[in-house]
């Protein structure tokens, strides 16, 4: 399975699924099944991604689940 | 993306879809199975018969205007990869139950007369009818029952 970070960054830019969706030619329903996972996108679509968000696919999506934000900060707090 | 072309056709839930799916295959394939009993032309059996029909081509009707059924025979320019993606199983899922209907259509016209069921020329045309029908709505009706494992995996 892949895990993605698309809602967070999307609620982070004040971006509705439809607006999403129109920046990268998809339906609204698919930025839906790819937050939740239920859909794993092509290539071309995780850079498409990546590219309106100005990431890295690393940064946006990963094999393995992305830790969640309250450690992430404590962590970053600590170093 | 064209979407102001969906927008033409009823946006009807998945589940909705699901129970037209399911009102068509029974209305018209049970309207044919009876076929095989109007011999005596009994009023009942008339009556049953044409209800069936006309429950199965209603929903047939209803299902082809649905917003899968868009999905389901739009240009591939019209829909996403992910729609395409399950367009591909639901045309799969078509090709297998084609399959499945013919190869009973052919053990019933082979071996039909054993237990009574003898195929004439208007059987076969009312079959060959709802192997039409059934060939055009099911990619819908396969389309909603895969959003329905879809969703449940989600949950």
């Amino acid at each position: 399975m892949v895990h993605n970070r698309i809602a967070l960054f999307r609620t982070e830019r004040g971006l509705s699924r439809k607006e999403l969706a129109d920046l990268i030619d998809l339906n609204p329903q698919t930025i839906g099944f790819l937050e939740r996972g239920s859909y794993s996108p092509s290539v071309e679509c995780a850079l498409r991604l990546a590219n309106v968000f100005n990431l890295s696919v690393d940064d946006l999506f990963s094999l393995k689940p992305f830790p969640a934000l309250s450690t992430q900060l404590s962590v970053h707090k600590k170093s | 993306m064209k979407t102001s072309t969906r927008f033409s056709y009823m946006n009807l839930s998945p589940r909705t879809v699901r129970g037209l799916f399911v009102a068509m295959l029974v209305g018209l394939w049970g309207s044919l199975l009876m076929k095989f009993g109007m011999a005596a032309e009994r009023p009942v059996l008339l009556i049953s018969f044409g209800v069936l029909v006309l429950i199965g081509i209603g929903a047939a009707g209803v299902l082809f205007l649905s917003s899968l059924s868009f999905i389901a025979h739009a240009p591939e320019g019209q829909i996403d990869e992910r729609e395409l993606a399950e367009r591909n199983r639901a045309y799969f899922d078509t090709v297998r139950l084609i399959g499945l209907v013919i190869l009973l259509a052919g053990l019933v016209t082979s071996f039909g007369e054993w237990v009574g069921l003898r195929v004439t020329l208007p059987i076969m045309e009312n079959f060959l009818m709802r192997l039409f029908l059934t060939t055009i709505v099911a990619p819908a009706g396969f389309l909603a029952w895969r959003q329905k494992s879809i969703e449940e995996n989600a949950e």
